[in-house]
């Protein structure tokens, strides 16, 4: 059932035993028919954060006259970006979109279970979105690696470059958690044709003076 | 329902018998049969000591009292009429001597007890006895069919009402009068379901009993039910009445409440980075595992011909101070390439190494390396060995002040090195022994095939005013060629020291390249790039720079061109 408010009445007949649990902004609600069926999905991109509840047991037999669901976030808030600044971002001509690949991220979980149903997810992002990409995921906890990204280069619609073998973030996507995933996406180490020549990259580095005087 | 009581085996005991006038003669008669039965079945005596065991009681024609018997023993009477009954509840009667029209029995207001009477008959004494006795009480049961929980209550209260007040022993019937109330309360804690209440009531054909049920929550009454019917309890039968405690067509109101928990995000940086890829043979080591542990498998694992172990860029690892000692296996330690802003991996070495017997090469590639003693390689006198390379490869030393190798005065050729190399390795801040970095054993022969040091940077915390990179090949007694090529020297605090100091006395054949490298110096006019002896006849130097406006005391080779850049441009060059 949909509730417009956060306190309502409820009557139900007398002596039985029930289970609730209440959800908020999952795109797809499916398996109603028994709590075990109970799935919830969402669009990584388009979602909105889901809120649930845990499933709350009570007996219409008068032992109890309240009952309180307390929501939690149950999906992670991923967003990645470069970690040039916009201004080098525009200025390259290397690549004008970005296809980035994500593995361990969860788009359905059933509620009774607890479990997400892990996948690899592809974004896709161009300069117009400051090649960043900003998504939500159901806890991956139960993926059986750390999520890993692998990122493919495009320009004018063919791919130009890609990165060697995947990048590791060392996490799993967990609950009310936001994760900034921040990659050099100009930088030659994470690319396997190198952007630009050493004589290039050089230029670009930053020098340091260093004044010396003798030991006394 | 028959109640039969257990009979314990004892002997009664003869009646007494009244007194009576002296002058009197009274003629007596025995009672030659008693039968009793008790609803219809054969009765059997209790032999008891207590009262019970004497069911009889004897009155008078009147009503007088007479006597209270048991029935083993015939007993004997005066002859005349008698009115006499016999109970299986003796002990309910507390005053025998009233007179039998005024006997009663009261309702139990627990609603317990039962009671079996016989009615009076008149005996004439020395007939033959039969008594029937039977169950005046029945039970009145309540039970509660429901299979649905209430919990808005724990306690329920049943209130019979009824009008049979006493059984009249003499009359053998129930007494009517102003009706009574017996309350019996029974808890109930899952909701009422299997609620059972049974009352022992004095049975009546003609009268019924109300019953009215309260529902208690710690003792108020939330609830009263009102049977409409009133029931008949007759004796010596159970009357059962099944009902709804619950009404299960109700509608129970729960009030629901959603909240929202915690508002805030839990927030995490993460800066991916290029997955760790091992190469193919090699073991590696995890951040958190130990160095220690990893090595010590590898070396006494015997099917293990040559120990590999990769490390993890930006992580540091320790190997403990004997760890490794007695080198015999050709050991790799090779860090991982460093990703974006990632250091190279750190290798602490907490105690010198050493090798022993032949071993086939050992190399140290893109580490840093923090040696915390004087020494990294410490070669003992007593040590025998063949090694066939030694390699420094892109390997970092920070603020280092001591050898790379130091050769303790050994047995005569027993200590042999093919190849050593030290190749983009950076020595930034170094303070040299006087022995410098690469010190072989200089008063026994020993050979040493090749030693290159190339691409390398050296900078000076302190030079000192000994030797800074090599010497001490004196006692090389085999074919030797040294090669310096494309390293960078950087005096910044200007001592006098010697860069490379050879005398190539006993070597077979000896050769010197060295070319294209960089000179510079904090102070012009001091240290000695190469001190060679006469020995060192071949020597090719070519491409080496000197930095604009710097000079050296002396060079021992052709002096190198003046370059472009100053001391300073070389130094901020080397981004420290």
């Amino acid at each position: 059932m949909s509730v417009e408010q956060s306190a309502f009445r409820l009557e139900f007949p007398l002596g039985d035993t029930y289970q609730a649990v209440a959800i908020a902004n999952a795109a797809t609600i499916t398996g109603k028919d028994a709590l075990e069926n109970l799935t919830l999905t969402l669009d990584p991109v388009g979602a909105q954060p889901v809120w649930m509840s845990g499933v709350e047991r009570f007996a219409s037999d008068k032992s109890v006259s309240a009952l309180t669901l307390n929501l939690q976030r149950v999906v992670a808030r991923v967003e990645f970006a470069p970690v040039e600044t916009e201004a080098e971002l525009s200025a390259q001509t290397y690549f004008d979109a970005i296809n980035v690949n994500v593995t361990s991220v969860a788009d359905t979980y059933n509620v009774a279970t607890g479990t997400a149903a892990i996948k690899s997810f592809d974004f896709t992002t161009d300069a117009s979105k400051g090649y960043k990409v900003g998504f939500y995921t159901f806890n991956a906890a139960a993926a059986e690696e750390d999520a890993l990204l692998d990122l493919a280069f495009y320009k004018g619609g063919q791919q130009v470059n890609n990165t060697p073998g995947a990048l590791e973030t060392g996490v799993k996507f967990l609950s009310n958690n936001r994760y900034s995933i921040t990659v050099p996406v100009l930088s030659n180490d994470f690319v396997v044709a190198p952007w630009s020549t050493p004589e290039e990259a050089s230029a670009r580095s930053a020098s340091f003076n260093v004044s010396v005087s003798p030991l006394q | 329902m028959k109640y039969i009581k257990n009979s314990v085996l004892a002997l009664a005991i003869v009646a007494s018998l009244t007194a009576c006038d002296k002058n009197e003669v009274y003629e007596t008669s025995v009672t030659r049969n008693l039968e009793m039965t008790l609803d219809g079945e054969p009765y059997s005596i209790y032999y008891g000591t207590d009262v019970n065991s004497k069911p009889l009681f004897i009155y008078k024609d009147n009503g007088e009292y007479y006597s209270h018997i048991g029935t083993s023993y015939r007993f004997a009477l005066p002859n005349g009429t008698y009115r006499v009954f016999a109970t299986n509840q003796a002990t309910l009667i507390k005053e025998p001597s009233l007179n039998l029209n005024e006997q009663l029995i009261q309702q139990d207001p627990e609603a317990k007890q039962t009671f079996a009477f016989s009615t009076p008959v008149y005996y004439n004494a020395g007939s033959n006895l039969s008594m029937a006795l039977e169950t005046r009480t029945g039970v009145l049961r309540l039970k509660a069919l429901d299979v649905k929980a209430d919990k808005s209550y724990n306690k329920l209260r049943a209130t019979i009402t009824t009008p049979v007040t006493a059984y009249h022993i003499g009359n053998g019937a129930p007494v009517i009068g102003e009706p009574i109330e017996i309350l019996l309360e029974t808890g109930t804690s899952g909701g009422g379901i299997g609620y059972t209440q049974d009352a022992v009531l004095i049975g009546c054909e003609s009268e019924k009993v109300k019953v009215v049920l309260d529902y208690l929550k710690d003792d108020a009454v939330v609830k009263t039910k009102t049977f409409e019917q009133d029931f008949t309890v007759l004796p010596n039968q159970l009357t059962q009445v099944d009902f709804n405690l619950n009404n299960a067509e109700e509608q129970v109101v729960i009030g629901c409440t959603v909240n929202i928990g915690q508002i805030n995000w839990r927030e995490n940086d993460v800066v991916a980075s290029v997955k760790v890829d091992v190469p193919e043979g090699y073991t590696y080591v995890e951040p958190s595992a130990k160095f220690d542990d990893v090595y010590a498998a590898l070396n006494q694992d015997e099917s293990v011909e040559e120990i590999k172990i990769f490390l993890k860029a930006g992580s540091t690892y320790t190997a403990s101070a004997t760890t490794l000692r007695g080198i015999t296996k050709p050991l790799v330690i090779l860090g991982q390439t460093p990703g974006f802003g990632q250091s190279k991996s750190t290798l602490r070495l907490q105690g010198t190494l050493d090798l022993t017997d032949v071993v086939d090469h050992i190399r140290f590639e893109k580490l840093n390396v923090a040696p915390a003693t004087a020494q990294v390689f410490n070669i003992a006198r007593s040590l025998k060995f063949s090694l066939g390379a030694l390699e420094f490869v892109d390997c970092d030393f920070n603020a280092f002040s001591g050898n790379l190798w130091l050769q303790a005065s050994s047995t005569a050729n027993t200590q042999s090195v093919g190849s050593m190399l030290v190749d983009g390795c950076r020595f930034i801040n170094y303070s040299a022994p006087t022995t410098g970095l690469i010190a072989p054993v200089n008063n026994r022969d020993n050979a040493i095939s090749s030693i290159t040091v190339r691409n390398s940077v050296f900078h000076a915390r302190n030079f000192g005013t000994g030797t800074v990179v090599l010497g001490r090949l004196n006692s090389v007694t085999s074919a030797l060629a040294v090669a310096i090529e494309g390293n960078t020297f950087v005096d910044a605090r200007g001592t006098d020291c010697t860069y490379f100091n050879i005398d190539p006395a006993k070597a077979a054949s000896f050769k010197l390249t060295v070319t294209d490298n960089t000179v510079a110096g904090a102070k012009s006019g001091v240290g000695t790039w190469f001190k060679l002896s006469a020995k060192a006849t071949d020597v090719t130097a070519t491409g080496n720079i000197r930095a604009k406006g710097y000079s050296m005391k002396a060079y021992g080779v052709s002096e190198p061109a003046e370059g472009s850049r100053t001391y300073e441009e070389i130094l901020s060059d080397l981004n420290l």
